[in-house]
Formats: C-alpha cells, sequence, structure tokens
C-alpha cells in the first residue's frame, strides 16, 4: 500500500497555483499536513480524494494512477472536506445510509457500522434529529463518520477538528490513534498540537511547495539547541520581531519573555530550552529549510 | 447618508455577484438573440394580415413591448435569487448583525434587481439602436422613438418585476416551486389579458397604447381592411407567412409628459411591494425559515431538559467495529434516493399528490386525459426541478462524487427515482388508458414519463440550479398539455399530438437528453 506523489500541481483561475511541483511518498502511518491558511493542504487533499484533478504531475495509488482510474482509489477512500454540505432534511442515519449505498457497502453491513460509527463520535442522541438542526461541531461529526464509513484504506481528513470542543478533540484523537495501522491517513491543520501527537511523520507545506517531510523527532531535532528565551523591554519587541523568529510572548513585569528560534544565542541574556514542535513548525516557515532531515 | 453609502456598496457588491456569472453571459447571449429574432421580424406584432414598415417608430415600439414581455417572463427568475443567494451563503447572517435595516437592506436589493433589468433591457433597445443605424430606414433614423418606449414602458415594469421577486423571496412560502409557478400565472395574466388593455394602469406591455394609433394607421391606408391582434413568435401564429403581409406606414405615438405620473404610480406600488416585503422578511434568522420538518416531533421524542451534545464516554472503540462489506444493490440506491426527493414537505403536499392521482381514476376517461392528467403533472414539479442540482445545491458533491462510480451507481438512481415519480404522477391514467385499450394513449403517455425526469435531469446538471427547468418546464406545460398546442403536448393529452407522431420526438428528444446529462455529469465526477 502507498502512495506516491509526483511533481503535482494544481492551477486555479487566474494563474493562482494552489499547489506547485509537490512530491511526497507515503506508505502506512499518519501524516500531519500542516501549513498557515492558503498554503494549498486543500487543494492537495481534493487532488489525494478525486475530486479536482491535478493541472500537473502525477498521484499514484498502489503503482496506479488516480486521475486515469479514479474508481480504483474510491473503492478504499475515506474523505472528509474541509466544508461540505448535508441534506438538511435526512438525520444522521438517513445521510449515512444514503452514502453507505452510494459506496456500494452491503445493506446489513451498513446498518450495523453507521450505528457503532455514530456510537463512535458520540451522536447516538442526536441520530434521529435533522441534520439541518444539529450545532456545526454535530455535522462536523457526522462528516468523521461518513469518512470512516467503508473502512477506508486511505483516509484524508481535512481539518477534522475544527469547530470540535476540547472533550470531542480528544475522542477525535484516540479514535485517530486507534485507526493507524494497516492504512494511509492524512490529517491537515494548521494547530500544529492537534498533530503532533498522533502524526507518525509530518509535512510542512507552505505557499504551495513542499517545506519538510520528515517524523517528528527528526521535525523537533532541527531546532535543537536552538530555541531560546529572553526578557526584553516592551519597547524593544517591535524590533526582535523582526530580527527573530518569535514563537511565544508572555508579559512580566519587568517587560517582555520571549521564546525564540534561532540559529546563534539571541544575546547574552538568553537562556537554552528544550525545543517544542511548535517551535520547530514556526522555524520552517520562516524558511530556513535544512539538510539535515 | 452612511445607511446610503452603505446601500450603495451592498448594490455595487450584489450586481458585480452577478454580472460575474457565467449564467448571466449566457442570459446575455438569449436576450441579444431575442433582440436578433424581433428585429428580423421572427417576433412580431402584427394587425390581422397587416402591419407597420420597420421604421424607428415600429422598431422601437415592437422592441419595447417585446423587451417588456420577455424580461417580466424570465427577467423575473433572472433575479430572483438575490435573497437566497445570501442564506445559502451566509452572508445574510452577517448582514443581519449589522444595524442595516431591513428597509435598507430589501430596497438594495431592489435596486440591483432593478439594475441588473435595466442592463438587459438596455442591451435590446442598443440593439434596436445599431440594427437601425446600420441598414437604411424608411423616413430616417429616429432616436427618440426608439427609446420612448423603453423609458416608458419597459423600465416601470421592470421596477415592478424587480420588487415582486424582492417580495416573493421575502414570504417563505414564496420563495421556491410555488412562487415560481404562481408568478408565470400572474405574468401571463399582465400580458396575455385583452380586457387589461382598456385600462392604462393594467397596459403593463404597452399595447392599448400603441395599438388604437397603429389601426388608425392601418385604417387610413387599407379603409377595408379586416384588422386583429396578434403578438408573438411568427411560428406560434397560426395563418399567413410574413410575406403576406400588407404594410402600412406607422408614425408612433406622441411621446408626452403626460405619461408620466401613471408610470410613477407603477413604481411607487414597486416601492410598496418592498415595503410590504419588510413584514415578512425573516433576517435570515435560522429559527423562523421553518425549512427542518419533524423538528419538533424529534425533540418530544427526548427527554425534556436532556441537552443533545451531553458528553458521554462512548462504549464503542475502533476494535469493535464489524468489517465492511460491498456489495452494491442498485434497488437500495434507488430507495435512498427516492427518500431524499421526497423527504421534507408538508404532510399536506403528499395529500394533494396522492387526490391528483386519484382524480385521474375517478373521473370520465376523456376529462381525465384532457384535465386531470395535466394537473397532476405540476404537482411533482419541485422534485424534478431538484434532479441533478443537489450536489450543488447542498455542496455535497465531494462527498457524493468522491464515491467510487459515482456515475454508473448514483446517477442511474437519481433518473429512476424521477421515473419513478413520473409513473406515479401519470399512474392513474396509465392504467385508464390499459383498460380502455388505448394504445396509443398508453405509449405517449409512456413517453411523457420517460421525457420529463429525464429533461429535468439534463437541465438540473447543466445549470446546477432548479429554476431553468421550472421556468422552461412551465411554459411548456402550460402551452402544451394543458393549453393542448400538439407540438408541446409531452404528455400526449390531446388526439392532434397523439395522431401526429409528436411522442416519436419527444423519445427521440428524451434519448438525447439522457446522453447529454450523462456527459454533463461525467464533468463533474
Ligand atoms: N476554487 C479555487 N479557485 C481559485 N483559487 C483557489 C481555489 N481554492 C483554493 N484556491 C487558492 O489556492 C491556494 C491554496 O488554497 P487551499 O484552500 O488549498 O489552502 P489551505 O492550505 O487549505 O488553507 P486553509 O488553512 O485556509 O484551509 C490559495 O491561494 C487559494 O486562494
Ligand atoms: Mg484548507
Amino acid at each position: 500500500m502507498n502512495l506516491e506523489i509526483r511533481e503535482v500541481g494544481k492551477r486555479y483561475k487566474g494563474n493562482v497555483w494552489g499547489i506547485k511541483d509537490f512530491s511526497l511518498d507515503l506508505g502506512p502511518g499518519i501524516l500531519g499536513l500542516i501549513g498557515p491558511n492558503g498554503a494549498g493542504k486543500s487543494t492537495l487533499m481534493r487532488i489525494l480524494a478525486t475530486v479536482t484533478k491535478a493541472t500537473t504531475g502525477r498521484v499514484k495509488w498502489d503503482g496506479i494512477d488516480i486521475a486515469r482510474s479514479p474508481n480504483r482509489v474510491r473503492k478504499v477512500l475515506g474523505y472528509l472536506p474541509q466544508d461540505f454540505g448535508i441534506y438538511p432534511n435526512l438525520n444522521a442515519v438517513e445521510f449515512l445510509r444514503y452514502l453507505a449505498s452510494a459506496r456500494g457497502i452491503s445493506g446489513r453491513s451498513a446498518r450495523e457500522r453507521i450505528d457503532q460509527l455514530l456510537e463512535l463520535v458520540n451522536m447516538v442522541d442526536a441520530r434521529k434529529r435533522p441534520l439541518g438542526a444539529l450545532s456545526g461541531g454535530m455535522k462536523q461529526r457526522v462528516g468523521i463518520a461518513q469518512a470512516l464509513l467503508n473502512d477506508p484504506k486511505l483516509l484524508i481528513v481535512d481539518e477534522p477538528t475544527a469547530g470540535l470542543d476540547p472533550e470531542e478533540r480528544v475522542r477525535f484523537r484516540n479514535l485517530l490513534a486507534e485507526l493507524s495501522g494497516d492504512r494511509i491517513v492524512i490529517l491537515s491543520s494548521h494547530i500544529v498540537s492537534d498533530v503532533e501527537a498522533a502524526a507518525t511523520s509530518i509535512a510542512v507545506i507552505k505557499e504551495g511547495s513542499l517545506q519538510v517531510h520528515a517524523a517528528p523527532e527528526d521535525l523537533l531535532r532541527t531546532v535543537e539547541g536552538k530555541t531560546w528565551e529572553m526578557t526584553i523591554a516592551s519597547s524593544e519587541l517591535a524590533d526582535a520581531k523582526q530580527r527573530f523568529v518569535l514563537s511565544g510572548t508572555v508579559r512580566t513585569r519587568d517587560g517582555v519573555r520571549i521564546r525564540i528560534v534561532a540559529d546563534e544565542s539571541p544575546g547574552k541574556s538568553a537562556a537554552p530550552l528544550t525545543p517544542t514542535m511548535e517551535d520547530a513548525y514556526l522555524y520552517m516557515l520562516a524558511g530556513k529549510r535544512t539538510e539535515a532531515v | 447618508m452612511q445607511t446610503l453609502s452603505k446601500m450603495y456598496q451592498l448594490i455595487l457588491g450584489d450586481f458585480r455577484e452577478r454580472t460575474r456569472r457565467y449564467s448571466f453571459l449566457i442570459t446575455l447571449l438569449a436576450t441579444l438573440f431575442f433582440g436578433y429574432l424581433v428585429i428580423t421580424g421572427k417576433w412580431t406584432l402584427r394587425l390581422g394580415e397587416y402591419r407597420g414598415v420597420y421604421n424607428s417608430a415600429w422598431v422601437g415600439s415592437l422592441m419595447g413591448s417585446a423587451s417588456t414581455m420577455m424580461l417580466a417572463f424570465f427577467g423575473f427568475y433572472l433575479v430572483k435569487n438575490s435573497l437566497s443567494r445570501d442564506r445559502r451563503t451566509g452572508v445574510g447572517q452577517i448582514l443581519a448583525a449589522t444595524p442595516l435595516s431591513n428597509l435598507a437592506y430589501l430596497t438594495s436589493k431592489f435596486i440591483s434587481n432593478f439594475a441588473v433589468l435595466t442592463f438587459m433591457a438596455a442591451v435590446l433597445m442598443a440593439t434596436a439602436v445599431v440594427m437601425q443605424l446600420l441598414s437604411h430606414v424608411e423616413g430616417g433614423f429616429n432616436l427618440w422613438a426608439l427609446v420612448a418606449p423603453f423609458l416608458f414602458v419597459c423600465l416601470p415594469v421592470m421596477a415592478l418585476v424587480a420588487a415582486m421577486a424582492v417580495l416573493f423571496e421575502s414570504i417563505r412560502w414564496l420563495r421556491g416551486t410555488v412562487g415560481n409557478i404562481l408568478y408565470i400565472f400572474i405574468a401571463e395574466f399582465a400580458f396575455l389579458n385583452h380586457l387589461l388593455l382598456e385600462n392604462p394602469f393594467l397596459d403593463f406591455g404597452g399595447f392599448g397604447m400603441f395599438i388604437p394609433s397603429m389601426e388608425e394607421a392601418a385604417l387610413a391606408a387599407y379603409p377595408e381592411a379586416k384588422l386583429g391582434i396578434e403578438v408573438g413568435f411568427v411560428g406560434l401564429i397560426e395563418g399567413a407567412t410574413d410575406g403576406a403581409m400588407n404594410l402600412f406606414r406607422w408614425e408612433g405615438i406622441d411621446w408626452s409628459l403626460e405619461m408620466v405620473p401613471l408610470r410613477l404610480l407603477w413604481i411607487g406600488c414597486a416601492i410598496c411591494m418592498v415595503a410590504v416585503a419588510t413584514v415578512s422578511f425573516n433576517r435570515f434568522d435560522p429559527a423562523r425559515t421553518g425549512r427542518i420538518r419533524s423538528r419538533r416531533r424529534a425533540k418530544k421524542s427526548l427527554p425534556a431538559a436532556e441537552v443533545v451534545s451531553g458528553h458521554r464516554p462512548s462504549a464503542r472503540s475502533w476494535s469493535d467495529m464489524p468489517a465492511v462489506q460491498f456489495r452494491f444493490n442498485f434497488l437500495r440506491m434507488l430507495t435512498a434516493e427516492l427518500r431524499l426527493m421526497l423527504k421534507g414537505y408538508h404532510w399536506s403536499w403528499y395529500a394533494i399528490a396522492v387526490g391528483l392521482v386519484a382524480v385521474q381514476l375517478a373521473v370520465p376517461y376523456d376529462y381525465a386525459r384532457l384535465y386531470a392528467l395535466p394537473a397532476a403533472w405540476i404537482w411533482p414539479l419541485p422534485i424534478w426541478s431538484a434532479m441533478g442540482t443537489r450536489e450543488a445545491r447542498f455542496n455535497t458533491g465531494q462527498l457524493v462524487f468522491s464515491s467510487a462510480y459515482p456515475l454508473s451507481r448514483q446517477f442511474p438512481a437519481i433518473w429512476a427515482a424521477g421515473l419513478t415519480v413520473a409513473l406515479l404522477a401519470g399512474g392513474g391514467m396509465l392504467i385508464r388508458a390499459l383498460l380502455v385499450g388505448e394504445g396509443d394513449h398508453f405509449k405517449a403517455l409512456l413517453v411523457g414519463v420517460l421525457f420529463v425526469p429525464t429533461f429535468a435531469l439534463a437541465l438540473g446538471t447543466l445549470s446546477g440550479s432548479r429554476k431553468l427547468f421550472e421556468v422552461i418546464y412551465l411554459i411548456i406545460w402550460y402551452i402544451g398539455p394543458v393549453n393542448g398546442l400538439p407540438l408541446l403536448d409531452f404528455l400526449g393529452a390531446t388526439d392532434a399530438a397523439v395522431e401526429g407522431s409528436i411522442p416519436l420526438i419527444y423519445l427521440a428528444m428524451s434519448i438525447v437528453l439522457g446522453f447529454s446529462a450523462f456527459l454533463w455529469r461525467r464533468r463533474l465526477c
């Protein structure tokens, strides 16, 4: 089972490239795709989910071009788009039944799985309410359930935790951890902490191109010995923002305590810190591509 | 002052959003084509076998009336989407949270509707002016004679249409198909009713002004003439071809300021309609849209104080999940499609639907065929018109089209579901025809059963919106099965249609349309 993304590019109307020259090889595991707004995460995921066609390049699922024979991958695909609609007059069970029959799941199997999936995403109480009357987070949970209907080998979830409350976020993270195994999961977010717990590898994407693809530990290693803390006067803050990659600021009585990611010690008063994934992400975004990984 | 500038921004934004749509371009081309038909005499006004030469006065008045009629019929559907767009995109809720008043909001919508309609009318008028400039015109080019009908006849009616669209969109039950059907009847009554011509206030197309003066001119040229009145496409008017016409010169009517107060009255009516709309406008409050049925019932079934989103640790884990088994079953897909199609109507809707089929069985055969059958075929309009548009309307395309084989599984199910509804709608009559042994009636109706859902699916897939099918279907349904024009009688409700092999034409069309629908759908998948 592998997914091969080769020099994929997508041009939108008006000569805007959503992603450009994107290459990545994936095997079983959970890939966390992180990047700022407009980086091209959703564009890439839509291509992988066969919803849009790439303008350039190829994507191969087990060696077969997905643009040429999309149904091959669709059979094993679970996809949660970033923004999707529901049919307001159907309830969760009816909606999932509809999608299950479109995906060719046998009647009995669909019934059993829908029951259990709704328990899994904690939607049992609201299962008979019309979807149009559900809250945003509840709709999102129905979306998660539909992506898991066919026990996908390739699961693509675009900002799955958007709109979920903290408890549901935890539930989803646990679910994700259980899911791993013999499948490829691709999960996007612009929040590092959402991704870092579950992901077996992390890809940082910026302005449509891949900055880095590495295991979380390797990513952390790139900022080892490069994270510092120091206290400066408030008036110096603007200047510090210009000069360093700041990954945190806290106001204190003496001024501002800042957290800096930098190759060299930023000053005499700076004390080294243990790096976090957030530091590594910001460091990557700042454009410091490291050959080490 | 601030309100005015806000309104200006709203109008501008709205107008830009609309004119940048692909559908606007299509409408513009269709409008130009219609202008061309008028100029070249394919759409005509004639007094029996007499008509005026195409000088500026005649062309101006003809174009003025024709564009008024055309835009009143179709322009309404073009502009009746601006509130629903705001509702769908959520922009409405954003605006609702600003201090902008309902009146200011609806007035902006009214003005932007009016701007779009005026733009279309201006295009038609410009076509007339350009064509007159390019060709040799008898009696010389007269700009005022070309432009005045546009100012005095067309624009005031456009104000009424623009306001009507706002009003219909603000009233819940007029927002959808019901409103679309009702409007066709209003427009038809307003324009095609000769009685109204006598009353200048109700003379929307301006015929009441032009025709007496034209008749005078015709009688001056042909004192013996027997005059009549016919307006419309040449092909649809029975009788002589254009060659057999007797021509006369008509210099137009005197456009005077006396006409202004009456037109202002119409604009006043339009403003009143907008004011009335503010009463029923719900400011995009989703709790008051009433879209979702069975909500109350569902709530009742829950313990009173329970919060539905209440957290519970889920007992399940993924490892308990039964293995998935794949076996595609077309019948199950069809049932799912039918459920999706038929859910969400008020119980009275289903009751009337059943009633309409029962009537086909109860009344004498000829009545059933001529009246009950056509009546039953307007009722499922909202169901058919939704075919092929659902993914676009509800933004579920990404979910549906990323399922395996959407073209060979889900698409045929949509079509078959529409066909099932058509079979039900004509069911009573089909049984009757079989029992009586009228094989031809049976076959003709079967073609109708095939044609309507296929047509709906094709137009829905093409446009992604219900309105295109609704408007076209309403017109052919009204002229064909209801009024008995054989060419448009897709149900074979008239003998002329059945004997004239009209069903064969519709059969061929169904095949072509079905194939096109498939190709259009393929683009999406
Ligand atoms: N349908 C579209 N038409 C035109 N441009 C688009 C379209 N969709 C995305 N883009 C452009 O492509 C780029 C990438 O967008 P994309 O939605 O993939 O970003 P993203 O990483 O998912 O962002 P976010 O975190 O906000 O979801 C953006 O510059 C965006 O403007
Ligand atoms: Mg996105």
